[in-house]
């Protein structure tokens, strides 16, 4: 006899589709659906036309900023801080890092004002130097974005400038406030 | 296709409305994911359960199958019902965890010999008969439950199921021959 005409696999094609289950099994879903996103595809890298511009723009104005610097004897306070805070870097995503760059930039223009110059224009020079190697290494981020070891040296620069920016901090912390005259 | 997939298969205008809820959980939209998971749990969980024969280790695959299903949802084509996709998820769940239990079935145990009666009578049985079958179905080893439920219940082809178990067709077949037999016997006490 062929099996499907067996009257037992007959009667068991009948079975019903459905059985439900005595308890609801969604709020045990549910909450597992939350431990990982769903199908959207995640964006894991920049978007690179933005970060081209972007990075073009970064490297342009730290260049620029740069050279206008070294140009002169004395330095702005205020344009050393814009130099640092002055956009965002499209190649970095480390968000405890950029939460440290901001708390640690939140009052830099009054911790420099209390540096005396000689020690402020030994800093900016630092800080400059800093944002050179940043520029100069998005440069070639921009012609090899999967760049691992490009973006390492990206982090660890920027790991570099937070401790500057931490001893800055700290230095002026010990010092009292500048007094206008 | 397997006769499991055509049976729940959606009418068209259900499957536009599918559709749509699928791809708004693509989307991450977990009410829409709990729309497709209410029109289809009582499916997914009736083949979870007639394979494993166990609720827990049922309720476990149907939820994982589920959750599995989210995970790979950018991945549903939409070439059949959420339903038929869902179904091959969860007996793939049933069929991982029965590996990953390091279950070790004997496909071709030695039957012994067993009443036989009249294939007619058991046929003839009113509908009360179906939660006797159901509950035979579920007394049978593993081996041939799986078999049998795959290829009586949901239609599989020996072919499919030697595919889907990594098994020899012929093999499939002595399972199913098996139990018959067995359900038979069951059937008779």
């Amino acid at each position: 006899m062929n099996d499907r005409n067996d009257p037992l696999v007959r009667q068991a094609a009948t079975l019903p589709d459905e059985i439900a289950p005595e308890r609801d099994l969604w709020p045990a879903i549910a909450e597992r659906l939350n431990d990982r996103a769903p199908a959207t595809p995640v964006q894991t890298r920049p978007n690179w036309p933005f970060a081209l511009a972007a990075g073009i723009a970064l490297v342009a104005l730290s260049s620029l900023l740069t050279w206008s610097f070294t140009q002169r004897d004395t330095l702005s306070t205020a344009e050393l801080v814009e130099v640092i805070t002055a956009q965002a870097d499209p190649f970095v995503n480390d968000v405890e890092l950029i939460q440290a760059r901001q708390a640690l930039t939140v009052s830099l223009d009054d911790a420099l004002g209390r540096l005396a110059p000689p020690t402020r224009r030994k800093v900016a020079d630092n800080l400059l130097e800093i944002h050179q190697s940043m520029a100069e290494i998005r440069v070639a981020l921009e012609e090899d974005p999967d760049n691992a070891l490009l973006h390492q040296l990206l982090h660890t620069v920027y790991q570099q400038e937070i401790g500057l920016l931490t001893d800055i901090n700290k230095l002026a912390a010990t010092l009292p406030e500048e007094i206008e005259i | 296709m397997p006769a499991a997939a055509r049976r729940m298969k959606a009418v068209p205008q259900a499957a536009r409305a599918e559709s749509a809820l699928v791809r708004r959980a693509a989307d991450g939209d977990t009410a829409a994911f709990e729309t497709l998971y209410r029109g289809c749990v009582g499916q997914i969980y009736a083949v979870c359960l007639r394979m494993t024969a166990d609720k827990a280790v049922a309720e476990d695959c149907a939820q994982n199958a589920f959750i599995r299903a989210w995970q790979k949802l950018d991945r549903f084509e939409g070439r059949s019902a959420f339903s038929s996709w869902m179904h091959r998820i969860a007996v793939n769940e049933v069929l991982a965890r029965h590996r990953s239990e390091g279950r070790r079935r004997k496909h071709l145990e030695i039957v012994g010999e067993l009443p036989t009666g009249s294939d007619e009578d058991l046929a003839s049985r009113d509908a009360g008969a179906n939660m006797d079958l159901e509950a035979a179905v579920q007394s049978l080893p593993d081996g041939a439950r799986e078999v049998f439920v795959l290829f009586a219940v949901y239609g599989y082809t020996h072919q499919e199921i030697a595919d889907t178990l990594d098994l020899a067709v012929g093999t499939c077949k002595a399972q199913v021959h098996r139990a018959r037999k067995l359900l038979r016997a069951r059937l008779q006490k």
